[in-house]
């Protein structure tokens, strides 16, 4: 199992709050199916306007990326700039 | 790994700008430098209301001006779709995007496009725009967003409900999306806090300020196919937008960016060029649309103005145990303000437990904003930065040494959830405790200030390719236009990579054409992102040479080794070979193999967060409340300077920027919502002579991620100048002021309370 860490606003959204979701999964393509399939529409969201920080990386448009229970996940909005 | 800085030859020097002669010669050609045969000229109908629906438009008196070729309307246009893009800062809607370009069913702003005209000469363009007719039902607007939140103010859009609240809201509403960011226990950490300050603070809306407006050429031939040239920060995204604005095939669009006169984030997104392609489309011949300087005040996205409120506590120590934060931000006349980074940057700076921002993205009758440096941070930050300041005062700390308590380092997690890896904070308070500036007395009605400042920077998608010409010269071509002098970083890396001379490399900007996808010029990335794409494609190259001497000796590939340039054999057991130079090995490419060349083309992550600490000194006139900036120095981790001269003017304009945002720029609406000041004469930038030389100073803690080390620089210098300029008119007056901008007449009238 890896562990998810959400911001504040999306737990209260999709997860009852839950700030730390866990789902099995071995690299982000198949936790934004599980997170869909746990929490219906965050895994939408995630594809359509967030992005996956793994170990402090922000990854804007992460798929094949391999996660493990080791991982720091954070799913935070997309960040773009001037 | 990082190369060491023993071994660079070019990284960290400062090369001839490739571009420069152009520049100062006139050569050089921006948008609507272009002429081409036959070619009309476009003009832009624009809404004199802030809010109406538009009843109808008759353009008939108009398309029989002789001399008009195509009239434009929304009718023309395909109907978008409603669907996500990722647009400068934010993700967008498609079909606001649209509506953005052309006004369909309503305008929502004083200057929302209705029409566009195309005729053989500006002057009878500009006649037939004025003989379109429009007739409108004028509706109530709004221009403040709190005004915009109340229950009784006029709704922009009936579609728009609440987004980031459960359940969902019934009732439509001005406020488009709630974000929220939390760590820890917020109540618990002020119940730890032996002081609590809380402010409210505003801030205006100010304008990206380019010199160069907004232009384009569009030219669509019988068969479908489209060439643009246009100033902008993202050709593809030209590309991008118009394909799905206008269902055209991106094959058959090719854009070519100008030479731009500056964008900071306000040309990372399309006004003109839909218009001007179905211009050419309708006319059958090229048309060129170019903006007045008032068209982009009315037109054109400033980034929000917005209202917040900021708490912070510490202990008598100087701990902070808790930090909160409520931002209201304008998003214009359509969703998408950057209140969801500036909600993440807020607190960015600092290593705390408890934290909690909550924002609302509000929409109201002002032009739709869009990206300007750092988008969102510079307005959260003042906020938190000035309480910061006050409570370092009011404790008695030196502001420097408060924030180096509780400043950010490897390891902290930030406020917005992901752990700092390799990063700079402590460094930059460490380096402007040390110059001579804080450290020079200050006189009778003088004051100091500092703030810091971060940005997360962004890596994202980046090509180049590296051809070796038969002389021996380089011809480089990537896809990021060039706004901040990034030609002259790529030469640099290509040519530590290839260990030659870097005026061999030719670096070139070429079209959507003749390279593969780049994100937009934006988010601090083209010297990291497109740099590593470069680097990659000079190794690529690197590694062809090395196969063709191996041809040449006879010799596995992995005898050979690239060494200051030249071919070498990697140990005396290969053989007594002569090296052979970059100029050798291209003379004879025809008879090893053909061309040589170097490609990549990546997605590029791991960019690395990027903070600053600024420091400025001011003198307030107490008669007439204006403000002198006396001296200003911008510290910045940078990761490495490639080219320490435009880095650090990098970080001199962004200060600048940062500084007319803290005294002098705003919007100012008549009471019909229509914008006052659309002009730099009465939207007035600092100038040379408004400011002292800015002193920047460049600190290095390499990017671990990026072959040189390099972190994006351009986002990071905009963020700290509002607190900074704040902080110092405080120290100066005795007043903390909480609106910008701090203009002589607020200034009188904060020092006139306090007596």
């Amino acid at each position: 199992m890896i562990k998810v860490a959400l911001t504040s606003g999306t737990a209260s959204q999709y997860t009852d709050g839950k700030t730390e979701v866990n789902v099995e999964a071995k690299n982000v393509r198949q936790m934004v199916a599980a997170l869909e399939r746990d929490f219906p529409g965050l895994g939408t969201e995630i594809q359509q306007s967030m992005s996956v920080a793994i170990d402090g990386v922000i990854l804007p448009d992460p798929y094949l990326e391999a996660v493990d229970e080791d991982s720091e996940i954070f799913i935070l909005p997309k960040i773009g700039g001037g | 790994m990082n190369e060491q800085p023993k071994q660079f030859k070019w990284v960290g020097t400062r090369t001839i700008r490739p571009d420069g002669v152009d520049k100062v010669t006139g050569r050089a050609m921006y948008g609507a430098d272009l002429t081409l045969p036959g070619m009309l000229e476009g003009k832009v109908v624009r809404s004199p209301h802030a809010h109406a629906r538009i009843i109808s438009i008759d353009t008939s008196k108009a398309e029989a001006l002789k001399g008009v070729k195509a009239v434009v309307t929304a009718a023309d246009m395909p109907e978008a779709e409603s669907k996500l893009v990722a647009a400068g800062e934010a993700m967008i809607n498609f079909r606001d995007l649209a509506e953005n370009v052309i006004a369909r069913q309503k305008v929502l702003y004083a200057g929302h496009t209705v029409a566009a005209v195309a005729a053989t000469t500006n002057d009878i363009a500009e006649r037939a725009a004025a003989l379109i007719k429009v007739e409108y039902e004028v509706l109530p607007h709004v221009i403040d967003v709190l005004d915009a939140m109340k229950d009784d103010a006029p709704v922009l859009h009936d579609h728009i409900f609440t987004g980031g609240v459960k359940p969902k809201p019934e009732k439509a509403s001005n406020v488009a999306n709630r974000v929220e960011f939390a760590l820890g226990d917020v109540d618990a950490g002020f119940a730890q806090a032996d002081i609590v300050i809380e402010r409210n603070f505003t801030t205006e809306p100010v304008h990206q300020g380019y010199i160069e407006p907004h232009a384009v050429v569009a030219d669509m031939g019988q068969d479908g196919k489209v060439d643009v040239w246009c100033s902008s920060q993202g050709h593809f995204m030209v590309r991008s937008f118009c394909a799905g604005l206008l269902k055209i095939e991106m094959s058959k669009i090719k854009v070519t960016a100008a030479e731009i006169g500056g964008g900071f984030g306000g040309k990372t997104t399309v006004y003109l060029e839909p218009l001007a392609i179905m211009l050419s489309h309708k006319a059958g011949r090229p048309v060129r649309m170019v903006m007045s300087r008032e068209e982009v005040f009315r037109a054109s996205g400033p980034t929000s103005g917005a209202a917040m409120t900021i708490k912070i506590g510490a202990t008598k120590d100087g701990r902070i145990t808790a930090g909160d934060a409520t931002l209201y931000f304008q998003a214009g006349a359509f969703p998408g303000s950057p209140v969801g980074p500036a909600a993440m940057t807020a607190f960015a700076p600092y290593d705390l437990e408890n934290v909690r921002v909550v924002g609302f993205d509000v929409v109201s009758n002002r032009q739709k904003v869009v990206a300007y440096r750092a988008p969102g941070a510079p307005i959260s930050e003042y906020g938190v930065e000035s309480v910061v300041d006050e409570l370092a005062e009011k404790l008695g700390i030196d502001p420097i040494e408060f924030r180096a308590k509780n400043g950010a380092r490897e390891g902290t997690k930030a406020a917005y959830g992901v752990t700092f890896g390799t990063i700079g904070m402590q460094e930059t308070l460490e380096a402007a405790k040390a110059t001579e500036h804080y450290k020079i007395p200050l006189g009778p009605n003088q004051g100091r200030g500092v703030a810091t400042g971060f940005w997360f920077n962004i890596g994202g998608e980046s090509c180049a390719g590296i051809r070796i010409n038969e002389d021996g010269t380089v011809s480089l071509t990537e896809g990021s236009p060039d706004i901040g002098g990034s030609r002259a970083s790529m030469a640099i890396m290509a040519a530590e990579v290839l260990g030659i001379d870097v005026t061999k490399v030719k670096p070139s900007v070429v079209d959507t054409d003749a390279i593969g996808y780049h994100f937009v010029t934006g988010g601090s990335r083209v010297t990291f992102a497109t740099g590593m794409a470069v680097v990659d494609a000079a190794k690529a190259a690197v590694d062809e040479l090395r196969a063709r001497a191996a041809k040449i000796w006879g010799v596995d590939v992995d005898g050979v080794v690239w060494e200051d340039g030249h071919a070498k054999p990697a140990s005396t057991n290969v053989g007594d070979f002569e090296p052979m130079s970059l100029a050798a090995l291209a003379a004879v490419a025809n008879k090893t193999g053909g061309p040589i060349s170097g490609h990549a083309d990546i997605n590029a992550k791991g960019a690395g967060p990027g903070f600053g600490t600024h420091i400025c000194d001011v003198e307030v006139d107490p008669e007439t409340g204006f403000v002198t900036v006396l001296r200003y120095t911008a510290v910045q981790d940078v990761g490495r300077a490639i080219h320490p001269g435009y880095v650090e003017g990098q970080l001199q304009g962004g200060a600048a920027q940062g500084i007319g945002w803290a005294l002098n720029e705003a919007y100012m609406y008549d009471k019909d919502g229509k914008l006052e000041n659309a002009g730099f004469l009465d939207y007035r930038v600092p100038v040379a002579s408004d400011l002292p030389m800015i002193d920047a100073i460049l600190v290095e803690i390499p990017n671990p991620t990026h072959p040189f080390g390099v972190r994006g620089v351009g986002e990071v210098p905009i963020i700290p100048p509002l607190a900074a300029v704040n902080n110092a008119v405080a120290a100066a007056t005795g007043v903390r002021f909480t609106a910008l901008p701090l203009s002589p007449p607020a200034i009188l009238a904060g020092m006139s309370a306090k007596d």
